[in-house]
């Protein structure tokens, strides 16, 4: 019985996934200056792909883009705009974190790289803002704190084109598209928090783009609305090619610059990231608050560089998406990935890509990778073998979902993820396959 | 049901499910939900102190984070399979945890926000 009881202990101290060796705490504004640093970086670097001018006139094709499912603002605007757009994006999520006084832990990390990310395909100055306020709405009904509905009003933000599409895709009258899109986009946030809540126990927290699932949903509802009134979105897809040396350059230094400033915050140490890689990643594992937020940024860096390498090995394009793609592996990076557990991933998508119909460098295909990763807890639970089972299913399955929203949400698969998550685990679990704290 | 109400059930089970896995089945729950705060306490014999204590009452007195609340805190006491440890400590204020003769007693806290 002893024995036994200490088995279940430390099986527990696993699941705890604490560690006692030094954490080290980095202060709030030391965290926040970094993040500003990140984004400022991207905002500036607009200037050295466009002039002022050809960024202004960007910015406003941008800002007027339907922008559903795919579209690359480096190529409905330019690379400049679409930069600018990014950096700007992400100072908004910034600003509104320290607004209501939350601290810049690893889901907000998460979030403000996953909208600077999109930010180069499809969210944009005009498009969030109706959303943000219908989840601000939200708290204001619900008597709650904004802070408390900050994460599902960041990661929300991914029925941009709904917005967007409704103002300028269908060919409405401007002053009534627009209306109706702001008022579809302020809807569709004040619906998004407690379906958000809902759905995420639906793939128990192994799908880390839980919003994309909620937004699927979502985007579904109004998508077979708009279909019932006779309007339906085009097949989209504008991608920016020809692009990789200046990319492979600039994003070799960006991912740099988190690499050192991560190891001279974790007192120029790796200390602690072979723990860090023995996480699963399942919803809730918040990097920053468990390991630090040195290390995080570490392993951040590191994840930027396995995804621009599988990208160029496979022989993809660098452009908005993809890019889009590794921002949000990037942010994630804080809140539940790593190399370990992103790796089976990648290999089942690029076995998916071999045995089925899609070529392993289309735009599709890279996306499915890149955003697959959306599943790494499976890896990280359940092992490195059902992590590749987990990316060839997501392969099929991202590819039939979309049409169900027919393009509205950005997080598409998120929405596939959650699927092939809920469909997956009780699998596994039957199979006793879960590593952490299972059989009580 | 109110949702506090609804997280001070789900803390519950999240504490029982600890205990059952220390092999905890003799199980005493005093729950106090009172207008400033909730205070749930979870106690039952132990042969042996859990080694995971420590780590435990890091967890649980670690900084809470509030902007998990809305979105993640369904997740808590939900599954048969998986704890919610990390979760449960954002979603308290504080815990103070004790192992004497052999008896193993968690009392948690939540201010009302």
């Amino acid at each position: 019985m002893g024995k036994s009881v200490s088995f279940k202990s430390s099986s527990i101290a696993q699941a705890l996934k604490k560690e006692k060796i030094d954490v080290m705490k980095v202060e709030e504004k030391v965290k926040y200056a970094t993040m500003i640093l990140f984004a400022l970086l991207l905002a500036l670097s607009a200037f050295i792909f466009n002039t002022p001018v050809e960024i202004a006139e960007g910015m406003l094709e941008i800002i007027i883009a339907p922008s559903i499912l795919v579209s690359d603002y480096m190529v409905i605007g330019n690379v400049g705009a679409a930069f600018l757009n990014a950096g700007l994006l992400m100072l908004i999520s910034i600003y509104l974190t320290y607004k209501n006084d939350v601290n810049m832990n690893g889901p907000i990390i998460a979030a403000a790289f996953t909208i600077a990310g999109f930010a180069l395909f499809g969210k944009n100055l005009f498009n969030i803002w109706p959303v943000l306020v219908g989840v601000y709405l939200r708290s204001v009904y619900q008597r709650e704190k904004f802070s408390k509905l900050l994460l599902p009003a960041l990661f929300g933000t991914a029925l941009g084109p709904l917005v967007s599409q409704i103002s300028f895709g269908y060919g409405m009258h401007p002053t009534i598209a627009i209306s109706l899109g702001l008022a579809v986009g302020v809807l569709s946030g004040f619906l998004l928090p407690p379906l958000a809540n809902h759905f995420v126990r639906f793939h128990q927290g192994f799908n880390l783009y839980n919003i994309g699932f909620t937004a699927g949903i979502t985007g579904m509802l109004f998508m077979a609305i708009f279909r019932s009134f006779g309007f339906d979105n085009p097949d989209t897809l504008y991608v920016a090619e020809g692009l990789n040396e200046p990319f492979t350059i600039y994003f070799a230094i960006y991912f740099g610059i988190m690499f050192i400033i991560g190891f001279l915050l974790n007192n120029r140490a790796f200390t602690g990231y072979t723990k860090l890689m023995n996480y699963s990643g399942r919803l809730v594992t918040d990097f920053v608050s468990l390991n630090g937020f040195g290390l995080s940024l570490i392993n951040m860096a590191l994840l930027g560089y396995l995804s621009m390498a599988y990208i160029l090995l496979v022989g993809g394009e660098l452009n908005g998406p993809i890019l889009g793609g590794i921002f949000t592996i990037i942010g994630f990076g804080a809140f539940g990935k790593h190399l370990k557990n992103v790796w089976p991933l990648f290999v089942g998508v690029y076995i998916a890509s071999i045995l089925q119909i899609w070529e392993v460098n289309s735009t599709a295909a890279l996306l499915a990778a890149l955003f697959g990763t959306t599943l790494a807890p499976i890896a990280g639970g359940y092992g490195w073998s059902f992590g590749i089972i987990a990316g060839i299913v997501h392969m099929a399955m991202v590819m039939n979902v979309g049409d169900l929203h027919g393009g509205m949400n950005l997080y598409n698969n998120g929405f596939s993820g959650g699927f092939v998550a809920a469909i997956l685990t009780p699998l596994f679990d039957s199979l006793k396959r879960f590593k952490g704290d299972a059989n009580y | 049901m109110t949702k506090e109400r609804m997280n001070a059930i789900r803390i519950i089970d999240e504490l029982i499910a600890y205990f059952f896995a220390q092999q905890i089945t003799d199980i005493n729950i005093d729950l106090d939900y009172g207008l400033s705060q909730t205070e749930i306490s979870v106690q039952g014999p132990c042969k042996e102190e859990p080694a995971d204590l420590d780590q435990l009452e890091d967890v649980l007195n670690s900084e809470r984070q509030e902007e998990l609340e809305e979105y993640y805190s369904s997740l808590l006491g939900e599954n048969r399979n998986y704890h919610e440890l990390n979760l449960l400590g954002a979603l308290v204020d504080g815990a103070d945890i004790t192992f004497d003769n052999q008896q193993l007693s968690i009392t948690v806290y939540r201010k009302r926000s």
